[in-house]
């Protein structure tokens, strides 16, 4: 996407991907593409703040998440030590108390 | 409203999962059981450590789900709810334990559901969708897997009633668990 001189004067083109092809359209000149231009720049900015406005959500929710698990092990695992000072033990992966 | 999640671990947390670590075994020594009765019997400020996290935690989730006062109490009623319909109140310290993870694992399942219905209105891309799904299926594991622990442990550790026929009635006696 650019500015392209020919004979003399600036041509505005955009460059779009057609499956692996990548092709080449004129949109304007003078005036009128100079405000393409800016448009085009301005979504491109929106862009990279929405990317980074969600990387910034995802990298928090998976600090929650990462804070949610951790306790979640930490109290399953007090729950089997439980277990296993109550006499209970595990055959083939079902809980069981111990005879007595 | 503070974006920085707690990180905090009580230490008495690692000590704990290293001796789960050398108990973790079909057959456990009896040095490794001692030492695990001894670290429930004599570690208050294990059980005080572990519920303010849990309680903070709690907090948290709910300041960054329900921005207002009012949702927040309601919530909170209907934790309460939720606590006595699990037994909190006569439950032993392990069993509270449980139950408050439980509580925190269905308010973080909760929060997705809200964040996800929330974007679903203003639209949303295929990534984002694709990250809550996910978290959505984490959260429920996990919300699933302490319900299910604490069915367990209350199965295996409570005192079991015994039935008596006398004539045509029925009578259940709590047994008493011998020393």
């Amino acid at each position: 996407m650019g500015w392209e001189l020919r004979s003399n004067r600036w041509y505005f083109y955009t460059k779009t991907r057609r499956g692996d092809r990548v092709v080449s359209e004129y949109v304007g000149l003078g005036d009128v593409a100079t405000l393409i231009e800016a448009s085009q720049g301005i979504r491109r900015c929106e862009r990279d703040l929405a990317a980074f406005d969600w990387q910034s959500e995802r990298d928090h929710d998976r600090a929650v998440d990462r804070l949610i698990a951790q306790q979640h092990r930490i109290v399953m695992t007090l729950a089997r030590a439980y277990l296993l000072i109550n006499g209970c033990h595990t055959h083939k992966g079902q809980w069981r108390k111990a005879r007595e | 409203m503070s974006k920085k999640p707690i990180t905090t671990q009580p230490p008495e947390i690692d000590r704990t999962i290293e001796i789960m670590k050398a108990t973790n075994t079909a057959n456990p020594t009896p040095a490794a059981l001692a030492e695990l009765r001894a670290l429930f019997d004599d570690k208050p400020s294990l059980w005080r450590a572990l519920g303010d996290l849990t309680r903070r935690t709690r907090d948290q989730l709910l300041k960054e789900t329900f921005a207002d006062a009012l949702g927040r109490e309601s919530v909170n009623r209907f934790i309460a709810d939720y606590q006595a319909q699990l037994g909190y109140a006569d439950a032993p310290l392990i069993e509270r334990l449980i139950i408050d993870q439980i509580v925190n694992d269905y308010l973080r399942l909760f929060s997705i559901g809200a964040i996800y219905g929330h974007k679903m209105q203003d639209g949303m891309s295929a990534v984002s969708a694709n990250y809550y799904d996910r978290a959505w299926a984490r959260a429920e594991r996990r919300y699933l897997g302490a319900l299910e622990t604490l069915a367990r442990v209350r199965r295996l550790t409570r005192p079991r009633s015994m039935q008596i026929n006398i004539g045509a009635q029925q009578v259940n006696i709590a047994q008493l668990k011998p020393d």
